[in-house]
């Protein structure tokens, strides 16, 4: 059978007076049904941007300039980069749910919540109002808003930032979807509100069999929630490997980096944390070769600047994009 | 411990939840006496349009006419609305004599003052009273409270009915122009680019034009002038406005990320511009409605001012200006209905400005 979401070959550049900027150059993922994919990267990356290419919502100037996102449900496979605006509106929030970064902004402030929620019930099935409404109820029951019968009639900025996630949260799952692609959910929430939506997140799909989509610069989010994971640098995926797989032999520079770069709970004394010099390089000056090699330490050939090294797998289901990755994984 | 947690919990959710925008809005505008003030007179002025006929007319307000009861002040909104009953039995249009001789039975309650905003009132047409004067002899008095014009038709009676038509004029004519206004803006404001330029270009041809001349174009065109054509033609050229500031909103809004979610729930543009944007983009485009109704009341009297407007039956502000252009030695003709368009168009200003404050957060700090 054909995974839930399949892309391939990914490519979205933006078109400024800068030029061409591929802000996610051939990026290929895959999610089996009731799986858990994270993404993870530092901010500029690309990861939002692959996010956003697959449900087509990518803002002008920003295109899909080739590849394929093959949407399989029911028994139908759609490609959603070629499907039509109708067939796209079908799949945003009734197969497809999202769940944004700012739970503040992301909510209509003129609605109630309630209506909100009733609203994609409202687009996806044909229901009546007052059917709309006992679902946006049962939704706010399942994402565990207290006293949801007053909430129901709340306006969002009547609520706090965790309570407005979990309506989102709620808005994305009212139609059921076979996937939720969560942008970020976590990060503009505090540090214990994260843990319980996280939490949230995770018992919903255990109960529900929806495939997530992570996207995350958090590998603590990462390790407690995903099967998988896909680790981006500039546009590109460097790393792909399942969660135990990759925490245990990360096996890309950049992992490596990241990974050290995390406070060590069981090692409070091994002085200041690693970093990665440097920042990602914007779109307009990808460096040659392999784009991260001004900031490897491995770096030391000139292979790294001229030659561009492909996705290998390395190990049986851990691809890297690196040309040390078999010296590393010694 | 446990038991406190509880309470304190109990006292969040027993909180008043905080308030909407409008009600916010509300509470801001009632701080401003002459805010107040002006919306009074606004509400004032549209008590005496809706009430115009049983204020000052010369048809009872209600009245029994063999054995049925009829609403003859009705027939000052439209002819249509007077009982048949009354053309047939040949009453042309006066009641008081006609009623008591026709059927004895009959009783009425007639308006509070017995004048006529379309004709004179004759010789003992109401018992025992003498007909209105005219020309010079027309000084406001104990029956003409603002004077008769040169043909003895009561000024009064003209300004109470003319209360009518200028606030019709103003809500018909800006409610065409907020129409258009806003879905140009919408349109060129959502989808951006080429649809953009064509909206905008279409704004500022249509701004660049002098609205006068234009309207005074459009009324040599149009044949046969009334009111209600006069109104649609304020009402086509005076959208520029809100379109550009209903653009500007929809520029704003369409980045943000409810708009987003919108977009990834499923919504379709005609929905996320209507029922997604538009409600965020009310308050800022109300202000400029409610200039446009001072603005259109004020057209409305230029126009008829200069005699195209309505023709001559229609009693309005402007037209009782213009018979004062004629005889500019009765001030009466001038003084009360140029204070009349003066206190309204005043009013719907203040109202607006108001408005503007009660509602935008940065005029707000600035005045602090």
């Amino acid at each position: 059978m054909a995974a839930l979401l399949e892309i391939k070959d990914l490519v979205t550049a933006f078109h400024t007076s800068k030029g061409r900027l591929p802000a996610v150059d051939g990026v290929s993922l895959s999610i089996e049904r009731g799986q858990t994919l994270g993404l993870v990267g530092e901010s500029g990356c690309g990861k939002s941007v692959t996010a956003m290419s697959t449900l087509r919502l990518v803002a002008s100037p920003g295109r899909i300039e080739s590849g394929s996102i093959l949407f399989t449900t029911e028994g139908e496979s759609i490609d959603l980069v070629s499907a039509s605006e109708k067939q796209l509106r079908n799949v945003r929030g009734g197969r497809i749910g999202m769940i944004f970064q700012e739970p503040m902004t992301s909510l209509n402030p003129v609605f109630t919540i309630g209506d909100q929620i009733a609203e994609v019930v409202q687009l996806h099935r044909r229901v009546t109002r007052s059917e709309a409404r006992t679902r946006a109820l049962e939704m706010l029951h399942l994402v565990r808003v207290a006293d949801p019968e007053q909430r129901l009639d709340a306006y969002p900025h009547q609520l706090s930032g965790g309570m407005r996630q979990r309506v989102m949260i709620a808005i994305a799952l009212a139609c059921e979807p076979d996937l939720i692609i969560a942008d970020e959910p976590t990060t503009a929430l505090d540090v214990t509100i994260q843990a319980q939506i996280l939490d949230l997140l995770g018992d919903l799909r255990s109960r529900l069999g929806t495939a997530v989509l992570l996207i995350t610069h958090d590998l603590g989010v990462v390790a407690e929630t995903c099967d998988s994971v896909a680790v981006m640098y500039a546009g590109k995926i460097v790393e792909q490997a399942s969660a135990a797989e990759l925490f245990r032999h990360p096996l890309h520079p950049y992992t490596i980096g990241l990974l050290q770069s995390r406070p060590d709970i069981d090692n409070r004394d091994s002085g200041p944390l690693a970093t990665i010099p440097g920042m990602v390089p914007p779109p307009q000056d990808f460096p040659s070769g392999c784009r991260f090699h001004p900031r490897c330490s491995y770096a030391t050939v000139p292979q790294c600047s001229s030659e561009a090294p492909l996705l290998r797998e390395v190990i049986p289901g851990h691809f890297v994009r690196c040309h040390f990755a078999e010296e590393i994984n010694l | 411990m446990k038991q406190q947690t509880n309470s304190v919990i109990e006292e969040i959710d027993t909180t008043k939840p905080s308030q909407g925008f409008w009600s916010d809005a509300w509470q801001r505008y009632r701080c401003r006496p002459i805010g107040m003030l002006a919306l009074g007179l606004v509400v004032f002025l549209t008590i005496v349009a809706l009430f115009a006929p049983a204020i000052a007319g010369t048809k009872p307000v209600v009245c029994q006419y063999k054995g049925n009861i009829y609403f003859p002040c009705l027939g000052y909104f439209n002819r249509s609305w007077e009982a048949p009953i009354f053309t047939k039995d040949k009453f042309r249009g006066t009641y008081p004599t006609n009623l008591e001789q026709k059927d004895s039975q009959s009783w009425a309650v007639w308006p509070l003052i017995f004048q006529d905003p379309y004709r004179r009132v004759r010789e003992n047409e109401w018992p025992g009273r003498r007909a209105n004067p005219s020309r010079d002899e027309g000084h406001p008095n104990r029956f003409n409270l603002f004077g008769t014009d040169q043909y003895g038709v009561d000024i009064f009676a003209k300004m109470v009915h003319g209360t009518t038509i200028a606030l019709l004029v103003g809500f018909v004519s800006m409610g065409l122009a907020g129409s258009i206004g806003v879905l140009v803006g919408a349109i060129g404001g959502y989808f951006g680019g080429w649809v953009d330029m064509i909206t905008s270009r279409l704004t500022e041809i249509v701004m660049c034009v002098p609205t006068l001349v234009l309207i005074l174009a459009l009324v040599a065109v149009v044949e046969k002038p009334t009111i209600w054509k006069t109104m649609a033609i304020i009402g086509v050229t005076g959208w520029t406005g809100i379109a550009r500031l209903t653009r500007a909103e929809f520029l704003r809004l369409r980045q943000t990320e409810f708009v987003m979610a919108a977009r990834a729930a499923g919504a379709g543009p005609l929905r996320i511009m209507f029922r997604h944007i538009l409600p965020n983009a009310l308050a800022p485009v109300l202000v400029p409605i409610t200039f446009g109704i001072a603005s259109a009341i004020l057209v409305e009297g230029s126009l008829s001012f200069l005699g195209f407007g309505p023709p001559p039956p229609t009693a309005s502000w402007g037209s009782v200006l213009n018979s004062a252009r004629s005889n500019l030695q009765l001030w009466w003709l001038v003084v009360f209905p140029g204070a009349g368009i003066f206190l309204t168009v005043l009013a719907y200003n203040l109202v607006g400005e108001g408005l503007q404050e009660a509602t935008d957060p940065r005029l707000r700090e600035a005045k602090k």
